[in-house]
């Protein structure tokens, strides 16, 4: 289950090649019975995030990958705000008995870096108090690369989709390998 | 010269063809004075309307010094008219938006006469109008506005003068005057044709028709002429 | 030549009082035409000024990322070509500003924007304290801010503020500020700050989001060309270019069709004084019917005589137009009275007439004297100089000149119509109308005298006689029915097109309407931000959330949709975009069903969709149909239960492709969008929207108060004209139509007073007025009517591209008046007849 916004929904690309559709490729090829279910939706913040989860995650969500915020810092949100949205989100998963991890996002410096600074640190910040693992950056290597990325600069082409599948997966395999081993 | 052979006209009034003129042959010389007698509907107008290309004859055909009219289309007509034939109506028939003296002048102008100003002025005094000229014809009196008619006519020194009941709508001294003006222009040699059924005006012609029901019935002749006609 | 100049200068001398209602109609019309071209002249010059105010510049090269060098040459190198030598950039960014000391401790998000000192080229940057803006107020870390940010954050002007670390001063407010799009989608208040001091904030590093501009200063006659040469040479690079021109809000489009429409009326007026004229000609012909054929007696051609008559028309036509364009001068004096000007901020009007209306409104004058004069002065050449012997009617015959000369003079209408309308499908549509409705006419007269024939065996003295004159060859019946058919067709037809220009412009400037919209909140925060807005404006509306979700369609009636490409992904061609659907249980004010139904009564628990025409007509999707649905991570299957249109001009409620049935997504889960009227109070407003984004976070307002209150401005201004415009057609039309009614009275009154001294009495005399007028008019109105109907569907569909709705009322009323008014003119006509001794009548002829 990946719970994002226009990122993980892939906003400009055909359905089977958002990151999400990719990893069900790679889950798949390594041998792990899993089905991907992409929960991103286009424009959501951690708010939305929260009061979808359980409609979302249904009953047999094993590992949930959070990965919102982006939109958050796209609008100037409070930080403080959807840090507890996050703290609340992955509150939810745990009671159902779901591994979480958590993608980290970046809010855009345009914005300055009192504010950057503080939206990056949150999300370690709820990692650590939620010890679940921390994908540092969803997007590291593909963000700002011109080639990577769609015209509007934000969303990930096929090829950075790729990338991000990839540096998704390097996190996700050990909790897969884990969540495999205990059923 | 007015030669008229077979001429007859047929009008459609309601569905039915009613013929208003009875095949006429007719030879009028240059310079002849022939009245044209008849009742009120005896087919006088339609004659002279015919011999001056106001209308169309149903057959026949209508010369003009030698030039057959009714091969003629309208703008020639026109032309001819305006050179070759005057005519002067019952009921005057002046442009009301002209003077008297315009008038007079129109004619000349489509003729393009280029003395037409000095010419027109001097139809006027002919007439004895020349200090009415700048009147408009509904301030001129019916015996003027008819006098202003006959100069109208005869502004282009036509050899041809027809008049359709000029008196009809005078009275007698003024249908005199008429008349007399009428009588002059005949002198100078003007072939004239005079529709009336005024039996006085008619005694000065030199031939006199009479006409009944759209025909022509007998020709009477004043006695110095009578060689010269022929039908 | 000479003889056709000097008959023609007599013949007006005498006649000119006859035709003073000739002059008077092309007077009218020319008067209409150079004003109406004038104002619209005037208000394009200002509307122009306007647009390039809004853009700040002639032209704006922008990207969504800094110049690459490459692309910075091939800019420097078409400037070049096209010898612009006039630049300046700009740079705007989203950026988060917070007080530095003081105020409230929040952060903000503003949209901040950087300019040079040659900012702006256009408009003026309007300050609240009065002072004049100059670059110098930007220097040395200095701001412009908007006066909701002040509120927002507590602050007043002097007062710092941190942005990208830095401390600015505030040094102004801003009230109007050229160059930032408007309607554009953004998140904060607008900034305005020095370019340097952005560019060196680092704000925009590598990937810092921004938007960079290039304006330019251009010559007239080079924007188009530069922009096309632009479009063309970045198509594949991220890089865009619009100049002012370029519409992209509904304010210009409203203005276009505004402008399309006062062309279109000046038109319509124009052509009404055609028919008066026609109809002027028509008896003035008629009366001249003696004068023609004595100068065929002594000697006219037939040439001679037309030239004579049409030089009078022209003379006429020129000096009507002459007088028209003195008229036109005193309306365009005075039109600032009724007009009123644009509101402050905005460029003034200019009013003046302008030279190439005045040349345009001589050359129109007389060249419809001329059309509409030819056809009924032809007859002329029909004139038998016989007539001089006896009375006779003359004979009407169409021969070959006379087709071929209608069929010019169609032509030239087209053409006319056609140029002024600006418009090939107006002018076609106006032309078009006008013959089909001329035709109609004349059927309609024949059919009239048939079906009446029987009548004339009435027992009663004036429907007798009534049906006897209309009967009569020569009588005026189709003059009349000719004249106030296609005249009551321009009418109702302006006054339908009127009513339905106005609705569409209304629907944009509803004082009600939304200004503000709440977007991402909350299911569990819905009824906190409806209450906070009831509590602080408790008089206003209160917003009425609307559920929004996010779906992509899967497949319809088993055939999957799958995107093949990116280009169709891109150009959102296909079926299998995104959508935002939502759900209801009735109709909006906006939306009409175009079938099935909008929920049915049976539920039989599967989900039903409503879907756009649109979505119908693109995709072929029918009622009945199964389309699978994605939402949020699940698959649903509905049935298309019925299909809406949506008028898409009508914001209050927003429109939907996809409507849902309550009962699928209650459970879903889903965020809501509000559209909300604010205060009006600037003070209040803003405090609502700081508490409202305080409490709720997530939650995110754009405020569109400011875009909506321009358009209404304009577009009341532009309602006005459009009214006052409406209103003179009316007027000059019914001046014209009693003017050709009442032309053909003199054959009318010779005749009463002839059955007057027969011993009829006043009453029957004017009771087979009454009926003969009466039913001429009213058969002539339902003509036109019926033809108007068609002129402003056309007109509405396919040129004004507004949507068009049926007014009974006023086609009712159109045919009522008419018949009404001609009636009315019979019977004044003849008033003076029935009140008259016959005798005095019948002299007087
Ligand atoms: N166009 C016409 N239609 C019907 N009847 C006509 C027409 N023209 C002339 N008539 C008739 O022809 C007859 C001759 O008329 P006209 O030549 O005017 O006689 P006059 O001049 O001798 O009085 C009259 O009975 C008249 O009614
Ligand atoms: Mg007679």
């Amino acid at each position: 289950m990946v719970l994002g916004d226009s990122l993980t929904f892939g906003l400009g690309l055909p359905s089977d090649e958002s990151y999400p559709a990719i990893l069900q490729r790679k889950l798949d090829q390594a041998g792990y019975r899993y089905e991907v279910v992409n929960a991103g939706v286009s424009g959501e913040t951690s708010a939305g995030g929260l009061r979808r989860l359980d409609w979302a995650l249904g009953n047999d969500a094993r590992i949930l990958i959070l990965a919102l915020g982006g939109n958050d810092g796209l609008r100037g949100i409070p930080v403080e705000s959807m840090k507890a949205n996050l703290s609340a989100i992955i509150d939810g998963a745990k009671r159902r008995g779901a591994a979480v991890l958590l993608a980290g996002m970046e809010a855009p410096p345009n914005l300055g870096n009192a504010y950057t600074g503080e939206f990056r640190g949150a999300f370690r910040e709820v990692a650590q108090q939620q010890a679940v693992p921390l994908l540092p950056f969803l997007l590291q290597g593909v963000a700002g690369v011109a080639s990577l990325n769609q015209g509007d600069r934000i969303h990930p082409n096929r090829e950075g989709a790729r990338l991000v599948a990839e540096h998704v997966w390097r996190s996700l395999e050990p909790i897969v390998r884990e969540d495999a081993a205990r059923r | 010269m007015i030669r008229l052979q077979g001429v007859s006209k047929t009008v459609t009034s309601g569905d039915r063809p009613l013929t208003i003129l009875h095949s006429t042959d007719l030879f009028i010389p240059s310079g002849q004075f022939v009245a044209v007698m008849g009742p009120s509907g005896s087919g006088k107008s339609t004659l002279l309307g015919l011999i001056a290309g106001l209308d169309a004859p149903t057959t026949g055909t209508i010369e003009i010094d030698g030039i057959d009219i009714t091969t003629l289309g309208e703008d020639d007509l026109a032309k001819l008219r305006g050179e070759a034939i005057g005519f002067v109506f019952q009921f005057f028939h002046l442009i009301p938006s002209l003077t008297a003296y315009e008038n007079v002048l129109v004619p000349m102008e489509i003729a393009r006469r280029r003395d037409a100003p000095r010419r027109a002025a001097e139809r006027l005094a002919e007439i004895g109008l020349e200090a009415r000229g700048h009147h408009y014809p509904s301030q001129l009196s019916g015996g003027e506005q008819q006098r202003v008619a006959i100069a109208r006519a005869l502004s282009n020194d036509p050899p041809i003068l027809l008049a359709d009941e000029p008196t009809g709508n005078l009275d007698a001294a003024n249908g005199r005057h008429i008349m007399e003006l009428l009588g002059a222009i005949h002198a100078r040699g003007v072939t004239l044709v005079l529709a009336t059924h005024d039996v006085e005006l008619a005694a000065s012609a030199d031939v006199r028709l009479a006409m009944r029901d759209g025909r022509i019935l007998n020709a009477e002749f004043a006695e110095p002429r009578r060689r010269q006609w022929s039908s | 030549m000479v003889f056709v100049a000097k008959m023609a200068l007599r013949e007006l001398r005498a006649s000119w009082k006859r035709l003073l209602f000739f002059f008077a109609c092309i007077a009218i019309g020319v008067a209409s035409i150079v004003s109406l071209r004038s104002l619209t002249q005037n208000v394009r010059v200002a509307i122009t000024g306007q647009a390039k105010a809004l853009t700040a510049a002639d032209i704006v090269i922008s990207s969504n990322r800094p110049f690459s060098s490459d692309a910075l040459a091939k800019i420097e190198q078409r400037l070049r070509e096209y010898s612009v030598t006039e630049r300046t950039n700009a740079v705007q960014t989203d950026t988060m500003v917070r007080p530095a000391t003081g105020g409230r401790a929040v952060a903000r998000m503003v949209e901040v924007r950087g300019v040079e000192p040659a900012f702006p080229f256009y408009g003026t940057v309007v300050l609240q304290s009065g002072g004049t803006y100059a670059h110098a107020l930007l220097q040395n870390r200095g701001l412009l801010v908007r006066p909701e940010l002040l509120a927002q954050l507590g602050l007043k002007v002097g007062d710092a503020l941190i942005l990208g670390g830095a401390p600015y001063t505030i040094r102004d407010v801003v009230l109007v500020e050229p160059g930032r799009r408007l309607g554009g989608f953004s998140f904060g208040p607008p900034v305005l700050m020095d370019r340097a001091d952005l560019l060196k904030s680092g704000l925009l590093s590598t990937f810092g989001r921004g938007r960079y501009e290039i304006m330019l200063r251009v010559p007239e006659r080079s924007v188009a060309p530069l922009l096309g040469r632009l479009r063309r040479d970045f198509r594949d690079f991220p890089v865009g270019a619009r100049s002012y021109r370029t519409n992209e809000d509904n304010l210009s489009e409203d203005l276009m069709r505004a402008e399309n429409y006062l062309s279109l009326i000046g038109l319509v007026i124009v052509v009404l004084g055609g028919i008066g004229v026609s109809s002027v000609i028509r008896v003035f012909v008629q009366q001249k019917l003696k004068a023609v054929a004595v100068l065929k007696c002594v000697g006219g051609t037939n040439p001679q005589i037309l030239a004579i008559y049409l030089a009078q028309v022209i003379a006429l036509g020129l000096a009507g137009s002459a007088v028209g364009v003195g008229l036109a001068g005193v309306v365009v004096a005075w039109a600032p009275a009724f007009v009123g000007n644009l509101p402050p901020g905005t460029v003034e009007i200019q009013y003046e007439l302008t030279a190439a209306a005045v040349l345009q409104g001589l050359g129109i004058g007389v060249l419809v004297s001329l059309l509409f004069s030819l056809v009924p002065l032809l007859q002329v050449r029909h004139v038998k100089p016989s007539l001089l012997l006896r009375e006779t009617s003359v004979a009407r015959r169409r021969d070959w000149l006379e087709i071929a000369v209608i069929a010019l003079v169609v032509s030239a209408l087209a053409g006319l119509a056609i140029w002024q309308a600006a418009s090939m499908r107006v002018g076609l549509a106006v032309t078009a109308g006008f013959i089909g409705v001329t035709i109609v006419l004349h059927l309609t007269g024949r059919l009239l005298v048939r079906t009446v024939r029987p009548l004339a065996r009435s027992r009663w003295f004036p429907l007798r006689h009534a049906v006897l004159r209309v009967g009569r060859p020569g009588n005026q019946t189709r003059a009349i029915l000719l004249a106030v058919g296609l005249g009551s067709f321009f009418m109702i037809g302006v006054r339908l097109l009127q009513t339905n220009l106005l609705d569409s412009f209304n629907v944009q400037v509803r004082e009600d309407g939304p200004d503000m919209f709440l977007i991402d909140i909350q299911q569990d925060q819905v009824d906190g931000v409806v209450a906070l807005f009831t509590s602080t404006t408790p008089s206003l509306p209160p917003p009425r959330p609307i559920p929004v979700l996010r779906a992509r369609v899967a497949g319809v009636r088993g055939r999957e949709v799958n995107m093949e490409s990116y280009q169709e992904v891109r150009g959102r061609g296909s079926l299998g975009r995104e959508y935002v659907i939502t759900y209801r249980p009735t109709l909006e004010d906006n939306e009409t069903l175009v079938e099935g139904d909008f929920w049915s009564a049976t539920n039989d628990g599967q989900p039903q969709v409503s879907i756009e025409v649109g979505i119908h007509e693109r995709f072929r999707i029918m009622v009945g149909d199964i389309m699978r649905f994605e939402v949020v991570g699940r698959t649903i299957e509905a049935r298309v239960a019925s299909i809406r249109r949506v008028n898409w001009r009508d914001p209050r409620r927003g429109g939907f492709m996809f409507v849902f049935r309550p009962g699928t997504f209650e459970q879903a889960p889903h965020a809501y969008i509000a559209p909300a009227k604010g205060p009006d109070d600037p003070s209040v407003r803003g405090r609502l929207q700081h508490d409202l984004v305080a409490r709720y976070p997530n939650v995110s307002v754009i405020d569109v108060s400011e875009i909506l209150e321009t358009v209404r401005k304009v577009v009341r201004g532009v309602t006005l004209a459009i009214s006052v415009v409406g209103a003179i057609v009316l007027f000059s039309g019914i001046l014209i139509l009693v003017g050709s009614v009442s032309m053909t009275k003199f054959q009318k009154v010779y005749e009463a007073a002839i059955f007057k001294t027969l011993g009829a009495s006043t009453r029957s005399i004017a009771g087979m007025i009454v009926l003969e007028y009466g039913a001429l008019g009213l058969l002539a109105g339902a003509v036109g009517s019926i033809g108007a109907l068609a002129l402003s569907w056309t007109v509405s569909r396919f040129a004004l591209d507004i949507p068009w709705e049926p007014s009974p009322i006023v086609n009712l009323a159109g045919i009522a008046i008419t018949g009404m008014l001609v009636c009315g003119i019979g019977v004044t006509s003849s008033l003076d007849v029935l009140r008259r001794k016959p005798l005095a009548t019948l002299r007087a002829e």
